[in-house]
This record gives C-alpha cells, sequence and structure tokens, in this order.
C-alpha cells in the first residue's frame, strides 16, 4: 500500500560545522573545513531522494556558560560555523535534484544585500535554494554588529515582517518574463516589465530596483524554525516549510494544526506549508549495537557539554546552580518549566545535562525497515509532512539513512524520487504515485 | 634586455556579459555551468592567477534605469560570492577575487563570509574592495546619501581594521582537534577582539577558525590620489584602466614610490592592467570579431553614453596569436610589469584562443606562469621565483 509522502529533510542543525569530528566513525581524511565532506554526502542523498539540505547558523560565539567561550571552544558546542551561503552553492553545482537551504538572519542584514543574495542563490542553484528566516537570539552576536542588545523577541518578528514584505517588493521589481534575451533584435528586457518600488514600512525605507533578473523561483523557498506563539505566527504567514522538535505525534498534530490554522488565517492554503520534525533515528540490528551507536553519540564530557549548551538555550549561566538539585524557579524564572519532562517530572540539573548532551526528541531505533515503519505510523498518528534529519556529517550514518531508510521508505512509495529541473518549490509540492 | 613576465587574470562580473553573443545560446550566463567550465581553463591551460568578479550594487546609479534594462548593461550585477562559490568547486588554484562593498556590508559578515571562501577554496579567496557611491544605491538602503569621496575611505580604512582583527583572532594553531582529550579547540589562543572605532563597534571573534590566508588577497581598484594611498596602505593587488602605455607606465611608478613611502616593497602589491584581448586566427579574423563586438547594441550604446563610464574605450590588443603575443610581451616590457586582467566576458570565444593559441607562446618566451607553485592566492601571487628565466627552466627550454 501506499500512502501520503512523507518529506525527507537533512537538517545540519550544527551549522556548516564539526559535528562529530572526533566520532570514531569519521573517516581519516576528511575534514570538516574542506568542501568534500559535506559535498560527497550531498551528492548520496541527492540520489536517494533527499528533498533539502537545511544549514543552521548563529553569528557569534556563545560564553553564557562560566561566562567564557571556553567550553563551547574545546568542546566545539555550538561553534565553529562556516558562511551556510557560501557552501550551500558548492553543494548545489555537484547535485541535481536536492535543495539547499541557508540560515540567514534578519536581524544582521541590510535587507537590500539579503534580497540580492537570496535571489543570487536562487540563480546559482537554478532554482533549489530556500532561506531559513532567522531574527538571531543572542546578544553576543549582537555585539558584532554595534548592538548592545537584540531588540526584544517579538519586536525582532515585527520587524522580520516589514523585511520579508521589503523583500518581496525588491524580487517583484521584476516581472517573471521580463529578460526576453531576443539576440536578433539585440534586446535584453522588457523596460516596461521592470519596476521601481518605494517601500515605507514601519522599520524599513528603501527606494530602487533590485539588479538580480528575476530567479527561477522568483522568491526563494523559505522555511521557518522558531515555535513560539509569534514564530508560529509569523511562519503561517511567510513559510513554506516549517521545522521543529516535539517529543509525542500528539505535540506534533497540535503544533501543525497551529501553523495550518493561521496560514489559512493569512489566506494561505494549508497544505502549501509542509511541516517537518525533528528526529535522528539510530540504526542497528541489535541492543548492544544501539547501545553503543548511543555512547558514540555521547560527549566525553557530558555534564559540561550539556550544561554549555542549555546555558545558551536558557540565557542563563547555569555553571553556578547546584547540580544535582532540580533547576530552581527562583533562580531561572518560569524557563525553569522548560526542563520538565514530558512524563511530568523535575529532573535534577546533572540529569538534564545528560540528557541533553544525549539528546534526541522522539526516538526512532532500530534498522531501517522498522525506523521506515515507525515513521509510517507517526506520520498517520501526527499527520505530519514528514522528518527533518538531524544527524553529522559521517559517511556511515549518511550512508544508513540514504540507503538503509530512504530506500525502505522509497520501496513503500513514500519518498519521491530525485527530480531533475524541478525547482524546490515545485519538488516540494509534488506527490507521490 | 631582460625579458619581464607577467601575470593574468581575468576580470569580468556575475552579470549579462556578452550575452547576445551566438555562444549565449549555450552558455546561459545566469547558470554556473559557463563560468565553472571557463575557469577551469584558465587555471589548466591558462595559468591565471585569478578570477576576479566586479560587482555594481544598483542599476545606473544616478540615471535612467531603462536603457540599461533594454540592453543589459552593466549595473544588473549579481551578488559575486555564490558564483565564485561554485566556482572554487570546479577549480584547484585559481585565486577567487570578490568585489565587496565597505559601505554596504557590515564588518562582521563580510569578514565571515570571505573567511568561509578562502577555507573552502584552500586559501584562494581574494577581496576587492570597494566604497560605494550613487544616489540610487543610497536610496535601495533606505539612506538619503552615502558619504562624499575621502570620507568613505576614512570608513574603509576603520572597515579594513576591523576585518583584519577578525581574521586574526584565532591564532594559526588554536584548532587542535586532539582525539585523545576530545579538545577541539585551546581557548588561550581564540580572543574578542572589542573594537570601538569612529564607525564601527564589534565584538568578536568569528564563528571560524582562521583560515589558510588569514587575510585574504586584498585588492583595489580606484585610480584617485585618495584610492592610491589606500591602495599603498592595504593592497596586494591593484587593478588600473588605463587607455596608453605611457599612462600605465605612470601609474605603476606612482604606485610603487607610495608602497615604499609607506614602508613597504614596491614588489608587495602587483599592478594589473585591464585589457581587451581579441584573437583570432588571422588579424582579419581578429578585426572582424571586434567589428562584430562593436555592432552589438551593448557594446554602441554604451560607447554613445558619455554619461556612463566608458567601458569600451579602454585599452585593446588585437590580431593573431603571434601579434597579440608580442603586442602583450612589448607592453609589459615598457610598463615593468605586473600583469594584464583581461577584461572580456568570461565566454569561449575570448577564452579559448587566449589560452590554447597565446599563452603556449608566452610560456615558450617564459613570460606568463606555467604551474602553480604554492597552494594559496598571495603566495602565487607574490612569488619571488617568478622569473623569465624560471619559468624557461620548467618548459624545458633552458634560461
Amino acid at each position: 500500500m501506499t500512502g501520503k509522502r512523507i518529506h525527507m529533510a537533512w537538517f545540519s542543525g550544527h551549522g556548516a560545522g564539526p559535528s562529530g569530528w572526533d566520532d570514531p566513525a569519521m573517516p581519516a581524511g576528511y575534514r570538516w573545513d574542506r568542501p568534500e565532506l559535506y559535498v560527497d554526502s550531498a551528492k548520496i542523498m541527492d540520489r536517494a531522494g533527499f528533498d533539502a539540505i537545511v544549514f543552521a547558523d548563529t553569528m557569534a560565539i556563545p560564553d553564557t556558560y562560566q561566562g567564557r567561550m571556553d567550553a563551547y571552544l574545546e568542546h566545539a558546542i555550538a561553534m565553529p560555523k562556516l558562511d551556510p551561503a557560501v557552501l550551500t552553492p558548492m553543494i548545489a553545482a555537484e547535485t541535481s535534484s536536492i535543495g539547499v537551504v541557508a540560515t540567514l538572519t534578519t536581524t544582521f542584514y541590510p535587507p537590500y544585500l539579503l534580497a540580492r543574495l537570496t535571489a543570487t542563490l536562487d540563480h546559482v542553484t537554478e532554482g533549489r535554494s530556500g532561506w531559513n528566516v532567522v531574527t538571531a537570539f543572542t546578544e553576543r552576536a549582537a555585539q558584532n554588529f554595534g548592538m548592545d542588545r537584540l531588540p526584544e523577541h517579538d519586536t525582532r518578528y515585527d520587524i522580520a515582517d516589514d523585511y520579508l514584505a521589503l523583500c518581496q517588493e525588491l524580487w517583484n521589481t521584476w516581472d517573471a518574463d521580463a529578460v526576453v534575451m531576443d539576440r536578433a533584435a539585440g534586446r535584453f528586457a522588457d523596460p516596461s516589465k521592470v519596476h521601481r518600488m518605494a517601500h515605507r514600512g514601519p522599520y524599513f525605507t528603501a527606494e530602487g530596483t533590485l539588479n538580480v533578473v528575476p530567479s527561477p523561483q522568483h522568491r526563494p523557498y523559505i522555511l521557518q524554525a522558531g515555535s513560539s506563539d509569534r514564530g508560529i505566527r509569523f511562519a503561517g504567514e511567510h513559510a513554506d516549510l516549517v521545522i521543529a522538535t516535539k517529543h509525542t505525534p500528539a505535540q506534533m498534530r497540535e503544533f501543525r494544526d497551529r501553523v495550518r490554522a493561521r496560514a489559512a488565517e493569512c489566506g494561505r492554503n494549508p497544505d502549501d506549508v509542509k511541516v517537518l520534525f525533528i528526529v535522528t533515528p539510530l540504526f542497528a540490528h541489535s541492543e548492544d549495537a544501539l547501545r553503543s551507536r548511543r555512547d558514540a553519540l555521547l560527549p566525553r564530557d557530558p555534564v559540561a557539554v550539556g550544561l554549555a549548551t542549555l546555558s545558551v538555550g536558557f540565557d542563563h549561566d547555569l555553571s553556578a546552580e547546584p547540580l544535582d538539585e532540580p533547576p530552581s524557579a527562583e533562580r531561572l524564572g518560569p524557563a525553569a518549566e522548560r526542563f520538565r519532562l514530558p512524563d511530568g517530572s523535575m529532573p535534577t540539573l546533572r540529569q538534564a545535562a545528560e540528557r541533553q548532551a544525549g539528546w534526541t526528541a522522539l526516538p526512532l531505533e532500530g534498522t531501517p525497515e522498522a525506523i521506515a515503519t515507525r515513521m509510517e505510523e507517526v506520520v498517520e498518528e501526527s499527520g505530519c509532512d514528514g522528518f527533518a534529519i538531524r544527524g553529522r556529517w559521517i559517511p556511515e550514518y549518511v550512508h544508513d539513512v540514504s540507503h538503509g531508510l530512504m530506500a525502505a521508505l522509497r520501496a513503500r512509495g513514500r519518498v519521491l524520487p530525485p527530480t531533475s529541473g524541478a525547482t524546490l518549490r515545485e519538488r516540494m509540492a509534488m506527490s507521490v504515485s | 634586455m631582460t625579458d619581464t613576465p607577467f601575470r593574468l587574470a581575468w576580470f569580468t562580473a556575475y552579470g549579462p556579459r556578452g550575452w547576445d553573443m551566438p555562444e549565449g545560446v549555450f552558455h546561459d550566463w545566469r547558470k554556473p555551468a559557463v563560468y565553472r567550465e571557463m575557469s577551469s581553463l584558465l587555471e589548466t591551460r591558462g595559468g591565471f592567477d585569478g578570477l576576479v568578479f566586479a560587482d555594481t550594487p544598483a542599476i545606473a546609479d544616478g540615471a535612467d534605469i531603462g536603457t540599461h534594462v533594454e540592453y543589459g548593461l552593466e549595473g544588473i550585477s549579481h551578488d559575486p560570492m555564490p558564483m565564485l562559490a561554485a566556482v572554487a568547486g570546479a577549480t584547484e588554484h585559481l585565486g577567487l577575487v570578490a568585489t565587496l562593498s565597505t559601505q554596504l556590508y557590515p564588518p562582521y559578515i563580510l569578514a565571515r563570509a570571505l573567511a568561509t571562501l578562502d577555507t573552502l577554496s584552500n586559501g584562494r579567496a581574494g577581496w576587492n574592495i570597494v566604497t560605494s557611491a550613487g544616489s540610487h544605491t543610497a536610496e535601495l538602503y533606505g539612506r538619503d546619501s552615502l558619504p562624499a569621496h575621502d570620507d568613505r575611505y576614512e570608513h574603509a580604512d576603520e572597515f579594513v581594521d576591523v576585518a583584519e582583527r577578525l581574521w586574526e583572532a584565532w591564532d594559526a594553531d588554536a584548532v587542535v582537534m586532539d582525539a585523545g582529550t576530545g579538545i577541539f579547540a585551546d581557548p588561550a589562543k581564540v580572543r574578542t577582539i572589542d573594537f570601538e572605532g569612529a564607525y564601527y563597534s564589534v565584538r568578536g571573534p568569528l564563528t571560524l577558525p582562521r583560515s589558510p590566508q588569514g587575510v585574504p588577497v586584498l585588492c583595489q581598484a580606484g585610480a584617485s590620489d585618495r584610492g592610491r594611498r589606500f591602495a599603498a596602505e592595504h593592497a596586494d593587488m591593484i587593478i588600473v584602466h588605463a587607455s596608453s602605455v605611457p599612462l600605465m607606465k605612470e601609474i605603476r611608478d606612482d604606485i610603487r614610490a607610495r608602497l615604499v613611502e609607506a614602508g613597504r616593497s614596491p614588489d608587495s602589491c602587483k599592478v594589473f592592467f585591464t585589457a581587451h584581448v581579441i584573437v583570432g586566427e588571422t588579424g582579419t579574423e581578429a578585426q572582424a570579431l571586434r567589428e562584430r563586438l562593436e555592432a552589438s547594441p551593448t557594446t554602441s550604446i554604451e560607447a554613445g553614453r558619455a554619461a556612463l563610464k566608458a567601458t569600451k574605450d579602454g585599452f585593446v590588443i588585437q590580431g593573431d596569436p603571434e601579434h597579440v603575443a608580442d603586442q602583450m610581451a612589448e607592453t609589459m616590457q615598457e610598463i615593468g610589469g605586473d600583469g594584464f586582467a583581461i577584461r572580456d566576458a568570461l565566454l569561449p570565444s575570448f577564452v579559448v584562443p587566449l589560452v590554447d593559441r597565446v599563452v603556449p607562446i608566452l610560456r615558450r618566451r617564459g613570460l606568463v606562469r606555467q604551474n602553480y607553485h604554492y597552494p594559496t592566492m598571495r603566495e602565487n601571487l607574490l612569488d619571488p621565483h617568478f622569473t623569465a628565466a624560471a619559468v624557461k627552466e620548467q618548459e624545458g627550454i633552458g634560461a
């Protein structure tokens, strides 16, 4: 039997960086700072029918934990990161079907620069580019751009609304059919189809014409990954794709329903917004093998790595908090509630840190066939559109995911084979069968 | 008489250059294939030092855009960085120089993008430093105007200072990647820069380790007095538009004097002169190609519009391969160095005859690079052993 299509993305949650540099499964000769590690794997994913590769990004090295950058530098946490807008064209040039998505922040890029960059990326990838819209979240990043602090969370989204409106006006300055390139007549484009825009928004003012000709998708494929109420409002209005982390099919369904409801409110067809959930399947045939896979994913110092990671997420230095007590609401405020486990219990800080370090949201473990079956069940239970595999750029893992899991899903008619010549937006809208 | 060996660069843009050439049908200027293929030829058969992408942030700044749109003139220009990244994947030695404006980029974004290109290309990134002007550009950025010329260079001086500090905030040996201890980087070797200047405030460091070159090759293309002073302080290479050989010599001599004044070796910065190079099997064929180019509406319109920067009145070398080789050699002999920046569309009509017919002649005379001795762009550009005798020896000709 075949059912609904399952969309499959690869989510490079560490950004373009060295996740798994010291994993014993990493073959000698591959370096995180050379393109081959990413390009070789992307070619395999391309042939396996992955829909897109998404690179996360941030614009600073954190120093929240212990007030120093040390833990982050020593354990390669949340850094280092290459500029994803430079890596993605290299991947696109060596693949033919898969989309490539770079995270780019509306808080730090001047809008004209970013409208031009994203339109150019769409040309260079021949219509397979995406833009993961983020508003940035750390003051350290702001301080790399001459700001003392960031605007408030919801205000950043208000700014992003105005920003996206401006980008859209810039992309629209050229009609889709403006370029004619009539060599006999010596006519490049029809000037009556190229316009001047004047934007007067609450945050941005700009006038003129974009100097990039219309790109294959005209507007790059837009992603959004924030799951706050304000983030969901933004996604419902602008996004083609939302990726999120949820623990259970019920939570996934609730989240997806909210995104779709918001899209409908904005006058959009809810089916035009796909919602994928982040998972990290572990492939193994036996319990022993699974245990060693889990161990390989654990850092050497899970408590320090977990605390340093959590400190960034909570924007609070957890190094001074008592390790063997539950996180205190007195000191952390309402944010302490975010430590609560799905079963309702409150872990100690040490437990929370260890859990963070080896963390996976929705457990998916076993053989590729078993994982494919569980994925089909989760899609049935949650209504979700598919998954974003958060994995390390390790050839063995890419092989398991591509030749194991994707092959199993393909045999069941759940994933789309590679497409040639389709844009990312066109590919995402296609159905299997 | 000693022969003066010289360097070659290609100077173009990611835009519709040569869109109306008959071969444009097969080589869509919007897609990466033609840039990747031609760049590979520049490197494997041409021994070029670099590919330089010019950039223009707005269409026809200060003028009506209609004519520019109708004929596909300069000003329609895509962001150079993504295409240079695509070219990086198709080449191994060619330098990749992006024109990026200090007026339009935040320093952190620019420094990070170039450090990434330098890292992923294994040390081949370059930055052509420009300071944008023009009312259209200002409007697109929501500003009333951009600063006056000399003020822009004050900004640029500070911008380059910030960028260099960012590029050097990680020591070269900061990344240890010790599998035994699980330590990725040594925190003692990575610092914030805490820059507070007149125009910029940047905390740092960058999110990635020091790239192979550390600081990318710095290039400059403004010929004003202030621009030349800026170049003498910062640049590894300079691109100059000049219409006559005596003027070229005068400019190069002046730049070398300024380098000495700035306390630098006059050989520490290479001067490239832009030239259109039109090669035919015979002189008649070259003339026919030139006439076809000049009959193109894009060319005649441009040439006829005095208000535009006169882009086609540059220095032209044309003829059969022997004649072009002679002209290039004699010109360089008179100027004293350092290279040509070929200013034509990156299309087979221009690239193939040059690399396949002219370069072999120049190589036999020991005048252009046979192969690359170093991994990085700067090392090859400033290679002190790049002499006619050395080139002939590699060619097996003997000095």
